[in-house]
């Protein structure tokens, strides 16, 4: 441990830096609180998003090794080594190390903490690490280049400053998304990391590690035939996956194929994605409590609720949960969305269509949505709501509307909804 | 010694470095006046922590130090400790200052007065060699240059008392000799103390000796008399040191 | 008037007033642009960078660089520290007039001194490494900017004083308690 961190400090100061890498990249980690418990993937994803800010403080570490390594005066007993580019790249890695073990430690304690929550674990999707390493590379490359050729200890704070700009910059569309990692705002739910995007972001990340780590010492680096080798195919396969990756859209996402379902109840079956079964039995106690206003008017419900997930196609006959993000990832959903999905018992494609639904299709859902909530004893309706009477009304005066709006509702003919008389 | 001439005296001084519970320095007491005195040990003996508690950088943790009757960490001590120039092994200026602003910034925060400040800095970097090299970043500076430039930041306050820290360390003969010409220019009432393991600097350079030894003082005395009683027949200067080391570690 | 520039120039004061300038002039280029930054639900303006980037590049003079010198000054320690303190808000305002000539508001603007002033408090704490906590807190803050808008970041006047006189006071406070405990180890 002593050689290797030797240009970090001491010991104290060795563990002081890992701490403060650690603590530093939980800020991104919790900036969202910890909504991540609601999906391993997600919480995966915050785990590689602490590098927004544990990478740039790996850059201004690396700067100060590299400024307190070319002020000590060893430098030429570098230049004299047999193999100089080790003795020269060992600082950066000893501050790769570090602050790799920081990522993947706060990454294992989401990951563990959102299986304990009761997440499904998919840890064949841990190799998304992989990348966000390569980036780390690529991060702390731009400390040792302002460091080495800087030798002044104010750089520190302008290489960490410099290393979240690049993350900003990509960000804006100005450079490729190199930096990046993680920060995904969905929930995973249906889909996983997508292998292209994030081998092209590896690529470009270690070609820029190279390039950088040999423009801080080109006689140390560049001196062996073997090092120069290894240097040309990085830099040279990484400018092609940067501008790979700077060409067209490259999402790091992509829908799964054949996204597995967990379902549960009976009357309703209520189905999640299995990456998001956090609200899973909560939902299953509302809809159970909600839907037994509409099997008391005699209708027949769908054979399961299930969540949309992007690029899947809607079941045939299958209703369609209607949850926020935040409500997948939580451990509870609100009344009205049990009402919503109630409300929704068909995944008709004009609800994701470029074409909006009518504009009464919406009133009616939201009427009958309220319905059910009254039904249930879950909402009072206020004495300026226009629907106050209608709902007030007896269930025979309301069982036609309701009767013939959720046929039409599972047949998709949403031109044909009206509201009811009064409302 | 004469009351007008500068004293300066360590007395019951006990140094140590927290956790540390082993006394770097334990003096009983040290008097040192006008002239060159040379304090000499061998590594790790003491002269560092020494020298940094007598210019007024550290505080010892038992005992005091007076400069001219004056408790050095007492409530005068910012005027004292700008009495006390101290040459340091190395001193830490940035290295993208040049030579003139890194003495300048040196005079300003030992509190020199504007008007006197400008043309001393530019007769001490005449008199250490650095003054054809005064618009030259410090960190272009070779290793005995930039110990010129040390000492010359140690002289800016025209000091009564002068502490060098192995002043001659990365000097050339040449450097070495204009050191000492510079020394023998100082007033005569300057206390001037030169650790050094150049026992042949200190021989030449110095009139009165101090050995050091495991932060005690085994022998302050005449520098002359010391060699010639204690060098042998050769009147060796480094034989006269070892053997009273030898008799103080018996 | 050169032992002055010297001093300045020993505390790397023209260097930050030219970060500063340079970072006024990116505040004009960039006063209507805003930033999708990952994981943000919304766009931040651009300018909100501007106060965390002057927190990070113009604290350096708040750092000792010369702290063995420091500790044998003659000159009365808390007016060193003090006219250092005013070095970075002077580098500071030129940032923050450049943000108010902008559809900046000056009570959005002067978020800048409780920056600098943060740094000052930081630079205390743990010194050199004064970036790390700033560039965590500075992520933090715009997190919060983005949740609470652009008008939850108004700072009063009157707050934005009382945090330039706190952080120079814990800045000089702590410098000299620092000085005084390397001076006079514990005994």
């Amino acid at each position: 441990m002593t050689r290797t961190f030797v240009w970090l400090g001491d010991r104290r100061t060795v563990v002081l830096t890992f701490a403060g890498m650690l603590l530093a990249g939980l800020v991104p980690v919790l900036s969202h609180g910890t909504d991540w418990l609601g999906s391993w993937k997600l919480a995966l994803d915050r785990g590689t998003f602490s590098l927004t800010l544990v990478g740039p403080v790996a850059a201004g570490v690396a700067c100060t090794a590299y400024v307190r390594l070319t002020t000590s005066g060893v430098e030429p007993l570098v230049q004299t080594a047999r193999r100089p580019w080790w003795p020269w790249l060992r600082p950066a890695l000893a501050t790769w190390c570090l602050a790799a073990a920081a990522v993947l430690v706060t990454t294992l304690g989401v990951t563990v903490a959102a299986q304990a929550a009761g997440s499904a674990p998919f840890p064949r999707t841990l190799w998304v690490l992989v990348p966000a390493l390569c980036v780390l590379a690529a991060q702390v490359a731009v400390g040792v280049l302002l460091g080495g050729l800087g030798r002044r200890r104010w750089l520190a704070p302008v290489a960490a400053a410099a290393t979240f700009g690049l993350g900003v910059l990509g960000a804006v569309g100005v450079i490729p998304e190199v930096f990046r990692t993680g920060g995904l705002t969905g929930s995973y739910a249906g889909e996983t990391f997508d292998v292209a995007t994030h081998l092209l972001q590896a690529g470009a990340a270690l070609g820029i590690a190279a390039g950088l780590l040999t423009l801080s010492d080109r006689a140390a680096v560049w001196r062996s035939l073997g090092a120069r080798a290894v240097v040309l195919v990085l830099v040279l396969g990484g400018g092609a996956c940067y501008v790979a990756l700077g060409r067209g859209t490259h999402e790091t996402t992509r829908p799964l194929a054949d996204p597995a379902l967990v379902c549960r109840g009976q009357a309703p079956r209520v189905c999640l994605a299995r990456e998001t079964t956090r609200p899973l039995d909560d939902l299953v106690r509302r809809m159970e409590q909600q839907a037994v206003a509409l099997t008391e008017i005699g209708i027949e419900l769908p054979p399961r609720w299930v969540q949309h997930r992007p690029g899947a196609p809607a079941g045939d006959g299958d209703g369609a949960l209607e949850l926020f993000v935040e409500e997948e990832l939580a451990g509870e959903v609100s009344d009205e969305t049990v009402a919503r999905s109630l409300a929704t018992p068909a995944d008709c494609p004009a609800y994701r269509g470029d074409v909006p639904p009518p504009e009464a299709s919406f009133d009616t859902r939201r009427l009958l949505a309220r319905w059910l909530l009254v039904h249930a004893g879950l909402l009072e309706p206020g004495a300026d709501d226009q629907d106050r009477a209608w709902l007030a009304s007896g269930t025979d005066e309301q069982r036609p509307w309701v009767l013939g709006t959720y046929d039409r509702l599972r047949a998709c003919r949403l031109d044909e909804l009206r509201l009811p008389a009064g409302v | 010694m004469d009351d007008a001439l500068p004293s300066l005296r360590a007395v019951d001084v006990r140094c140590r470095y927290p956790p540390g519970t082993v006394d770097v320095v334990d003096l009983d007491e040290l008097a040192l006046g006008p002239g060159a005195t040379g304090l000499v040990g061998v590594n790790g003996a003491g002269k560092t922590t020494l020298l940094l508690t007598l210019a007024g950088a550290c505080r010892p943790q038992h005992g005091t130090v007076t400069l001219d009757g004056a408790d050095l960490y007492g409530r005068e001590r910012r005027e004292l400790v700008g009495r006390i120039g101290l040459m340091p092994q190395s001193l830490d200026l940035p290295g993208e200052l040049r030579v003139a602003d890194a003495l300048s910034y040196v005079s300003w925060l030992r509190g020199v007065p504007r008007r006197v400040a400008g043309p001393r800095e530019r007769e001490l970097l005449e008199t250490v060699g650095l003054g054809p090299r005064r618009h030259e970043r410090v960190r272009r500076l070779s290793g005995g240059m930039r110990r010129r430039l040390v000492l010359a930041s140690a002289l800016v306050t025209e000091p009564a008392v002068l502490l060098l820290d192995e002043p001659t360390t990365g000097l050339d003969p040449e450097q070495r000799a204009g050191l000492r010409a510079l020394l023998l220019d100082l007033p005569a009432a300057t206390v001037t103390v030169l650790s050094s393991h150049v026992m042949e600097d200190v021989e030449r350079m110095t009139a009165r000796i101090v050995v050091l030894d495991e932060g005690r003082v085994l022998h302050h005395g005449d520098t002359t008399a010391f060699v010639a009683e204690r060098g042998g027949p050769e009147r060796s200067p480094e034989l006269a040191f070892l053997a009273t080391l030898a008799r103080g570690r018996a | 008037m050169s032992s002055r520039l010297a001093v300045l120039r020993a505390w790397g004061a023209p260097r930050t007033l030219l970060t500063a300038l340079a970072l006024a002039g990116a505040v004009q280029l960039a006063a209507s642009t805003y930033v999708g930054l990952p994981a943000f639900a919304a766009e931040i303006p651009a300018l909100d960078l501007a106060a965390p980037a002057a927190a990070l590049l113009l604290a350096s003079p708040l750092v000792d660089q010369t702290p063995d010198l420091t500790l044998r000054a003659v000159r009365p320690l808390w007016r060193v520290l003090l006219l250092r303190y005013a070095v970075v808000q002077v580098a500071g305002t030129l940032v923050l007039v450049s943000l108010t000539l902008t559809a900046w508001t000056l009570a959005r603007a002067l978020v800048l001194v409780v920056f600098l002033a943060g740094s000052a408090v930081t630079v205390a704490a743990v010194d050199a490494w004064f970036w790390v906590p700033v560039l965590a807190a500075s992520y933090a803050w715009l997190w919060w900017v983005q949740q609470r808008g652009a008008h939850g970041s108004d700072v009063a006047l009157t707050s934005a004083v009382a945090a330039l006189v706190l952080g120079g006071l814990v800045f000089v406070a702590a410098g000299t308690w620092r000085v005084h405990r390397s001076r006079c180890p514990r005994r």
